[in-house]
């Protein structure tokens, strides 16, 4: 089980990997009030240009984040890409505040299926299924291509590209995506692989890493948030702005672990770990633990969690082959002798 | 509309003239040479392409004056060239420059050159940072095909300074070695100099080559890089072939933008395979900066006339310091150093810019001159949006505050200065005025023309400000990247998705205006583009008593007919015209055409030989946007319902006289 | 204060630091304490792009004495102001 997740990540980290999006609730926005719909419920102004994706939240009132979400602007209506929460729930929140909209609100995993390429060449691969001049596509950009419709996300430090297509496709689709791979050395790869990467990027994942009293203050999310706007949880983020207490650090051992556990600094219990797991690249554990924000910074050492004696990182906690991969000059085949660096610093 | 070249002038980094520009390049010499005008110490890269006889340090600070002279000298020995007989107010010239930020207003730089070179039609700046000159050619084109001008010298000067060097040196672009265009090792070399063509309807003479088309477009991606997939730079040459009437099968010679940069030369040569198909391995495409460096915005002028020189002589340019390719490059890059023999029936010139500018110009052999081509209708064009932000500051901050962070006009307006910020509200504005939205195609079919006179003020003292507390080598690059007129213009349209024909021009205080006349006669005479806003933009925060009017006004011209009842009489821009800076008698003539001398109103200066029911000058003091205000208070005058044509007129003392004719039709 | 403590400090410190010059010199429109520090600088997080990169080279040269050559360790300490600041303390050897 270990080794084969081992893998799995590692074809993630060094070539292509495919992986199903059933984790992805999907769902269409239509109307003329949908931009406004989607406005009322987004901590963050949703940039409504076509083919542009805001990475936003899905917050309740007490500001703890139920949901991550893509809000992609498509003309004049609008995908919703959310993980953490059910297309239900998600319509049901907002339908809840689109009063007086002219809104309407579809799931589409009915009639819809998402898979996800991931993965440092994952764009030179999308370019034989599609067009090489996907390459031009930006991050957090999306378009509609040829039997499906591509976004270009990401959530694990790679090139990512989530694909949503007809469900009487996804077959066909599926079987193009492998062929072409083979020259990718393509792996089909598992949820939980993607949720290590994750968590070795600390790109926050709201099916496990969500708990009561937990904020965007506290989770380092503020970036997903605006002050300054009117949303379901801004009036709690403000009370809670000055005087939070606590924040989310990257801890790392050379011993396992595990969820829930106290973390213990100078003697004392500083916080817990509110999400581990085993770093198949780095070769050691990983956590992302809330603890007291005097604390909470990373370069750090001296932490006891468990038996384990841990220290704090900055993130992401690997470097990413993505980051140096250039299409314009790189290519999959000729990644042997393109000279990059490893994937962890010594 | 085509143009027969019948006369050349250059100054580059060889020297004076382009007979001295064809020998060294024959010779295969190298122009580009170690700096001496400034000190290079803080600096890894120490060679441009500095014109030689001005490469010492007495010309360290010169200020405009050594673009003057350099593009009086080139403008000179193309007049010469020409035999120019036309009367000087039916010689226009239209400059090509990319800095913005000279101790002369760039207009002001403009007037000295057609002053002393005896041109004293109209005068227009364009100012589209790499593509300046090569734009600057399209509008002489637009010129002649309206009859402003019998005559136009058109093409483009820049010279280098320290603060450009340290400014593309800060942005990490620099080669320290003589740049090597779709080689090793990446990165460019600056250059400088000065470029005409003289342009005119029919071939007399010598004249050996025509002007066949030309093509503009806007990437909408970033500040400074280009778009990877190179869609904008092959809109950009589509669009030429089109508006040349030439195919892309017969085009025999690419003269590649070729800054030899990593991002650059990979997205030029995508863009040629999509444009020339399974040809483009086969078609010789080469980069004139290998020798002349980079000559900012004299770069196209002066690359097309190394292009024509060598066709004159049946050769094309090499690419120097060519050792082996870089992948994604073009097969064929006619490495050398010497000039190629070759048979060329058409050759296709690139440039691209800062702010996303591309710019392509089509050539073809005089006999093409008047070969019929296949026109497009002159198309009507309507005002159905306005949009407007100023003139008092507290109302910008406000006004433009809000309308950058509602949805629906862009996404974080962090980083932008105020000049950027009205221009984008205004544009916004302009656009939901007409309750447009740019979707699926429209983007592409879209474009963005505006005046403007100054870099923004707020930009210029932060790029001082670091300079100041940081020194020269760590000059901030973002505000470098500012100084260029064309820089809010392009980020404006990144904001808005705006990505057909875009350029930016200056006519002093009727830059608004002018700005309008050529969306107008892009649209009209076009098919290329549906819609474009069109407009003026100020921003000056650091004069108390500015004598500019701050602010953004912009229009939005289309094509189609506006369908949907907007409530009152539809406003079609009905005529234009465009003349010297003492001839508005003749600019009112052109726009009027045959119709009665009498209009409901005239709005800005004085209309000779008009008789009018209302004048209104407003308060204008000075600036694009007052003279584009001038045209919003014209077209929502004539929206009131009660008045049926307005003339809008530019003010004296601009460098151009302009007169815009407006008629209120029911639907 | 224990060693513990005095090595927060310093991170705090630096942090703050930070913050402080990214608003002043890249005109964020943010409070200073809006910007975490394991936040993705650029891309999504905090919309940073190459042109901003070019001004945190700066920013780290004449604030910090930290002069950086290799454009590839450059990208991975930009990731965000945590990197940054591993750069700053290995380059100046502080704690």
């Amino acid at each position: 089980m270990t080794a084969r997740l081992d893998h799995e990540v590692r074809a993630l980290r060094t070539a292509t990997t495919l992986a199903a999006g059933d984790h992805i609730a999907c769902v269409r926005v239509r109307g003329s009030g949908a931009t406004d719909a989607i406005d009322r419920v987004s901590p963050r102004p949703a940039f409504a240009r076509a083919g542009k994706m805001t990475h936003t939240l899905v917050l309740d009132d007490d500001a703890r984040p139920i949901a991550d979400l893509y809000a992609c602007c498509d003309e004049d209506d609008w995908f919703l890409l959310a993980e953490g929460m059910p297309a239900p729930a998600l319509i049901e929140h907002v339908r809840a505040r689109a009063a007086g909209l002219d809104v309407a609100l579809d799931d589409l995993s009915p009639s819809h299926a998402m898979v996800t390429l991931n993965g440092p060449y994952a764009w030179e691969l999308l370019g034989e299924l599609t067009t090489p001049d996907v390459i031009g596509l930006p991050y957090l950009g999306f378009f509609h291509a040829d039997g499906f419709t591509c976004f270009r996300g990401g959530k694990t430090g790679e090139y990512g590209y989530d694909l949503l297509v007809e469900r009487d496709r996804l077959g066909a689709l599926r079987d193009q995506i492998l062929t072409v791979g083979r020259r990718f050395e393509l792996a089909e790869i598992s949820l939980a692989a993607l949720e290590i990467a994750q968590l070795e990027n600390l790109v926050w994942n709201p099916r496990r890493e969500s708990a009561p009293d937990l904020t965007p203050i506290e989770l380092q999310l503020q970036w997903r948030i605006r002050y300054d706007r009117e949303y379901p949880g801004a009036a709690a983020l403000h009370r809670r702005r000055r005087v939070a207490e606590r924040r989310a650090v990257l801890l790392c051992a050379d011993r396992e672990l595990a969820d829930g556990a106290r973390v213990v600094a100078d003697g004392r219990d500083i916080g817990g770990v509110l999400h581990a797991g085993r770093s198949p690249t780095r070769g050691d554990w990983l956590a992302i633990a809330i603890v007291e924000r005097a604390l909470a910074h990373a370069g750090l050492a001296g932490f006891e969690v468990g038996d384990a004696v841990a220290r704090t990182l900055s993130a992401p906690s690997i470097d990413n082959r993505s980051l140096l991969v250039d299409p314009q000059r790189h290519a999959f085949a000729t990644r042997d002798t393109d000279g990059f660096p490893p994937l962890v610093r010594p | 509309m085509r143009a027969a070249v019948t006369g050349m002038g250059a100054v580059t980094a060889f020297g004076r003239g382009t007979a001295r520009l064809w020998d060294a390049m024959a010779a295969g010499e190298q122009g580009i040479r170690r700096i001496e005008r400034f000190s290079t110490g803080p600096f890894d890269v120490q060679i441009a392409g500095v014109v030689p006889d001005r490469n010492d340090p007495r010309w360290a600070d010169p200020g405009a004056s050594l673009c003057i002279e350099l593009a009086v000298d080139a403008a000179l020995e193309a007049c010469r060239a020409a035999g120019l007989a036309a009367p000087p107010d039916r010689i226009a010239l239209v400059l090509g420059s990319s800095l913005g930020d000279h101790d002369l207003p760039i207009h002001e730089v403009t007037r000295r050159i057609a002053d002393a070179i005896g041109a004293h039609g109209p005068r227009i700046t364009v100012s589209t940072a790499c593509t300046s000159s090569s734009n600057a050619l399209g509008i002489g084109l637009d010129l002649l095909e309206q009859d402003a001008a019998d005559a136009v010298i058109a093409g483009g000067a820049d010279t280098l300074s320290q603060m450009v060097l340290a400014g593309f040196h800060r942005l990490g672009v620099l080669s320290h070695l003589p740049c090597a265009p779709f080689s090793h090792p990446a990165g460019t070399t600056l250059g400088e100099g000065a470029g005409f063509l003289v342009l005119e309807r029919s071939a007399r003479g010598a004249a050996r080559h025509a002007v066949l088309g030309y093509g503009l477009s806007s990437d909408a991606y970033h500040e400074t890089g280009p778009d990877p997939s190179g869609a904008g730079v092959a809109r950009a040459m589509r669009s030429a072939l089109g508006h040349a009437g030439v195919a892309a099968e017969t085009i025999d010679y690419v003269n590649a933008h070729g800054t030899g940069t990593a991002a650059g030369d990979p997205a030029e040569w995508r863009a040629l395979r999509h444009v020339l198909g399974a040809r483009a391995d086969h078609v010789p495409v080469s980069s004139s900066k290998s020798f002349l460096g980079h000559a900012q915005g004299a770069a196209g002028v002066l690359e097309l006339i190394a292009t024509l020189v060598a066709l004159d002589r049946g050769a094309i340019p090499p690419t120097r310091n060519f050792a082996g390719p870089r992948p994604n490059s073009p097969p064929d890059p006619v490495a050398g150093d010497r000039p190629r023999p070759a048979h060329v029936r058409h050759a296709l010139c690139n440039s691209a810019g800062f702010g996303g500018a591309n710019c392509a110009v089509v050539v073809g052999p005089i006999a093409e001159l008047d070969r019929p081509v296949a026109r497009a209708a002159i198309r009507p064009v309507f005002v159905t949006g306005l949009g407007a932000v100023g003139p008092h500051r507290r109302d910008l901050e406000a006004r433009g505050a809000a309308l950058a962070a509602a949805p629906g006009i862009s996404g974080d307006p962090r980083g932008l200065d105020a000049m950027t910020r009205f221009l984008v509200a205004a544009a916004g504005q302009a656009l939901a005025d007409a309750g447009v939205r740019l979707r699926g195609a429209m983007p592409e079919r879209s474009g963005l023309v505006i005046g403007t006179t100054r870099v923004s003020r707020e930009s210029a003292d932060a790029l001082q400000r670091s300079i100041d507390d940081r020194g020269v080598r760590q000059l901030s690059g973002p505000m470098f990247s500012r100084m260029v007129l064309h820089a809010p213009v392009g980020a404006c349209a990144k904001q808005l998705a705006l990505k057909g024909p875009m350029t930016t021009i200056s006519t002093g205080d009727a830059s608004g205006l002018t700005a309008i006349a050529v969306a107008a006669h892009l649209i009209a005479a076009r098919d290329d583009l549906d819609r474009a806003i069109a407009g003026g933009v100020e921003e000056d925060r650091r004069d108390p008593e500015p004598r500019t009017i701050e602010g953004a006004v912009t229009a939005l011209l289309v094509t189609e007919p506006p369908a949907r009842a907007q409530g009152g009489p539809r406003i079609r821009l009905a005529g234009w015209g465009l003349a010297g800076p003492d001839d508005v008698a003749r600019a009112v003539r052109a726009a009027r055409g045959d119709a009665a001398p009498a209009v409901d109103l005239v709005v800005g200066g004085a209309a000779p030989g008009i008789a009018a029911r209302r004048r209104v000058a407003p308060e204008a003091r000075g600036g694009a946007a007052a003279s584009a205000l001038g045209f919003a208070i014209a077209v929502a005058a004539l929206r009131r319902g009660d008045l049926h044509s307005a003339l809008v007129v530019s003010e004296p003392g601009a460098s151009i006289a302009c007169a815009l004719w407006l008629v209120a039709e029911d639907r | 204060m224990t060693d513990l403590e005095i090595r927060s400090a310093a991170r705090a410190a630096m942090l703050d630091r930070l913050r402080g010059l990214l608003v002043v010199h890249l005109q964020l429109g943010r409070d200073p304490d809006e910007l975490d520090p394991d936040a993705p600088l650029f891309g999504s997080g905090l919309g940073l792009d190459s042109l901003d990169a070019v001004e945190l080279v700066v920013c780290l040269e004449s604030e910090f004495g930290v002069r950086i050559e290799d454009p590839v360790a450059l990208r991975h300490s930009f990731r965000s102001l945590n990197k940054m600041i591993d750069l700053i303390s290995a380059t100046r050897g502080a704690p």
